[in-house]
């Protein structure tokens, strides 16, 4: 376990704004949002968890598409065009979720989703 | 660009075109229309409409060769996009029936209910017909959100807005988790064409074991998505809360187009491995993956299904075993599993809607949907009671049904693999693909038990006081729209040759 994460800050420190480093906060960025859908209970909190996940994706086409060469290797704008379309998706996405915990407080007034169970499992 | 060269680009998405034109026209409607003539009002629209992009889809389907001409060849034309164009618009045809059926969403604004459905169809069609990632996830996205309001569409039940907190969650999180899957994708393979994309995929494992690896995790976070859309296990969690919580038109509509898309886009991401000559791509055991989980998800879906006392909740964990049934066309890299595949999922849509038809009658009659409401049901209502049990014995897999004609297609698949296994000299490959073919009749016998049990209550228990039940013409009408194909379609050579019809 050592020995990898010293693999890795030498890694970093040989290249601190290569590849790598982005990869490795896209891919923090990616659990710490699986994290928090798993252990909040708040439906706020999970949803916050999603962003994040969508961020990491957004982050990880950015960084390829300019790894791979950026612009002088593709014109038709691969990545950002994927970032940007992701962006949208997850306002929208958020606008939907927002609406379905509002709905849900007028009808349990909580968003706590340990208190939200009628149904059997 | 002029205006010739964006007609021309229109040509091979009509259906498409057809359906957008519709979402605005029933919206306005709806503010035209009286609150009581809603429902009438933007159904009947909306079914006409969804009848037209029908036609289109079989008039236009779009050739092959057009696809540089369609939005920057991010459009494709081949088979599983035609095909699957024509399943979801009869699904949502079908869908706009069950609203006017329905008594659950009586109340509410119908305009919006249309709406949301022709959205949601509108995303899945673009998303089986995608060749590049980008119109792949709008398409994927535009269907989930669309569905999670749906879920939610009765927003003063509890039960509802559960079940639409719910999908949201467990679809967000799905769906971010495939998006990141993708971007590695993207990552490894630096195209976002998903045809270019796949066979790089499918190929990485000729680099060594890191890349491998690299190839198994993509495949696994991409799975996420989609096995969320499909119902399969272990992403099936949401599956009977949500068919359960939501109003029973919308169940229909989860359990057929919702699945059906998440198939379209399965086959859509695999599709190089179905292709006719890819001996390099089996390598990397496909085969072995779909087939553990095919066995998993059958066999989690039949035994949960045993003790549901809720019939929407049974009919969920038996859509999560049909979901393993038709995986176990993916353990099969030819040309056929293709066909298997497809003729399972028309058969599908008919037997399920069928039931679930007579599902929404009951409780527009009964006010609910667990078992012991049904008791004694059969002798008031004969003829939905015969729709029911014809498709019952379908899903379960019994002649003279066209349920058995899927099963038999599918089942004799993964044999004859076995065979060709064998003579090839692969013995363990060989024992696997038996083991597949006994399993799934296994299960299928499994089936017979619980669907059994809903013909059992409804015909021989003794019901406790007046059922208020009967039937009308337009009961009756609807349950043989579906309940006569389920039982024609044993003679599958039609559907067949509309399969090979959309190959050209």
């Amino acid at each position: 376990m050592t020995e990898t994460i010293l693999r890795q800050l030498d890694v970093f420190l040989a290249d601190p704004t290569g590849l790598h480093t982005y990869l490795v906060v896209s891919a923090l960025l990616f659990v710490l949002g699986l994290i928090a859908c798993m252990a909040r209970r708040n439906a706020i909190g999970i949803l916050i968890g999603i962003e994040l996940i969508l961020n990491a994706a957004i982050l990880n086409f950015m960084v390829f598409w300019h790894f791979r060469g950026g612009q002088a290797t593709d014109s038709t704008l691969a990545g950002p065009m994927m970032g940007i379309f992701l962006i949208v998706l997850a306002a929208c996405e958020a606008a939907i979720a927002l609406a379905v915990l509002l709905n849900l407080y007028f009808n349990f007034g909580t968003v706590e989703v340990d208190s939200i169970r009628r149904m059997k499992r | 660009m002029t205006f010739s060269e964006i007609l021309v680009q229109l040509r091979g998405v009509y259906p498409e075109l057809v359906l957008s034109i519709l979402i605005c026209a029933v919206i306005g409607l709806d503010m035209l229309v009286p609150l009581r003539l809603s429902r009438v009002a933007c159904g009947l629209l909306s079914l006409a409409g969804t009848s037209l992009a029908l036609l289109f889809a079989f008039v236009e389907p779009g050739r092959p060769g057009m696809e540089a001409l369609t939005f920057g060849a991010a459009v494709t034309h081949d088979r599983i996009a035609a095909f699957f164009r024509i399943l979801l618009l009869l699904g949502a045809s079908a869908s706009f029936l069950f609203l006017l059926r329905s008594d659950e969403t009586v109340g509410y604004r119908q305009g919006e209910y249309c709406a949301l459905i022709l959205g949601a169809v509108l995303g899945a069609c673009f998303l089986v017909s995608s060749d590049n990632l980008v119109l792949f996830v709008v398409g994927l996205e535009t269907l989930s959100l669309c569905s999670y309001v749906l879920a939610g569409f009765l927003k003063h039940e509890r039960l509802s807005a559960e079940a639409s907190l719910k999908y949201v969650i467990y679809g967000g999180v799905a769906s971010g988790v495939m998006l990141f899957g993708l971007s590695y994708f993207y990552g490894l393979t630096g195209t976002l064409s998903i045809e270019a994309c796949a066979r790089a995929l499918l190929a990485l494992d000729a680099g060594g074991p890191s890349m491998r690896l690299a190839a198994a995790m993509i495949l696994l976070l991409i799975l996420a998505g989609v096995g969320f859309k499909i119902a399969m296990v272990p992403f099936h969690f949401w599956c009977p809360d949500i068919y359960q919580g939501a109003p029973t038109p919308v169940t229909a509509f989860l359990a057929v187009v919702s699945k059906g898309a998440g198939f379209g886009a399965l086959l859509r991401l695999l599709s190089p491995f179905f292709a006719a000559s890819t001996p390099a791509l089996t390598t990397f055991d496909v085969p072995v993956l779909f087939g553990c989980l095919a066995v998993v998800t059958m066999t989690f879906g039949n035994l949960v299904a045993i003790r549901q006392g809720d019939v929407k909740r049974l009919l969920a964990y038996s859509s999560i075993a049909h979901a393993g049934y038709l995986l176990l066309g993916f353990t099969v890299a030819a040309p056929v599993a293709l066909e298997a595949i497809l003729f399972y999922l028309f058969v599908y849509l008919f037997m399920t809607f069928g039931a679930f038809w007579v599902v929404v009658v009951l409780v527009n009659r009964l006010g609910s949907s667990s078992i012991d409401a049904f008791r004694g049901t059969a002798a008031k209502a004969p003829f939905l009671f015969a729709a029911l049990f014809v498709c019952l014995i379908s899903l379960t897999g019994i002649p003279p049904t066209a349920g058995f004609a899927g099963k038999f297609m599918l089942f004799k698949l993964v044999v004859g693999a076995g065979i060709d296994q064998m003579a090839a000299g692969a013995r363990p490959l060989a024992a696997f693909y038996f083991f597949l073919a006994l399993a799934g009749v296994l299960n299928s016998a499994i089936s017979l038990y619980y669907y059994m049990r809903i013909a059992r209550a409804m015909v021989f228990d003794k019901s406790e006081g007046e059922t208020p039940m009967g039937e009308d013409f337009f009961d009756r009408a609807g349950a043989a729209v579906f309940a006569l194909p389920t039982l024609a379609l044993l003679y599958f050579t039609p559907v067949l040759d509309l399969i090979r019809w959309t190959a050209r």
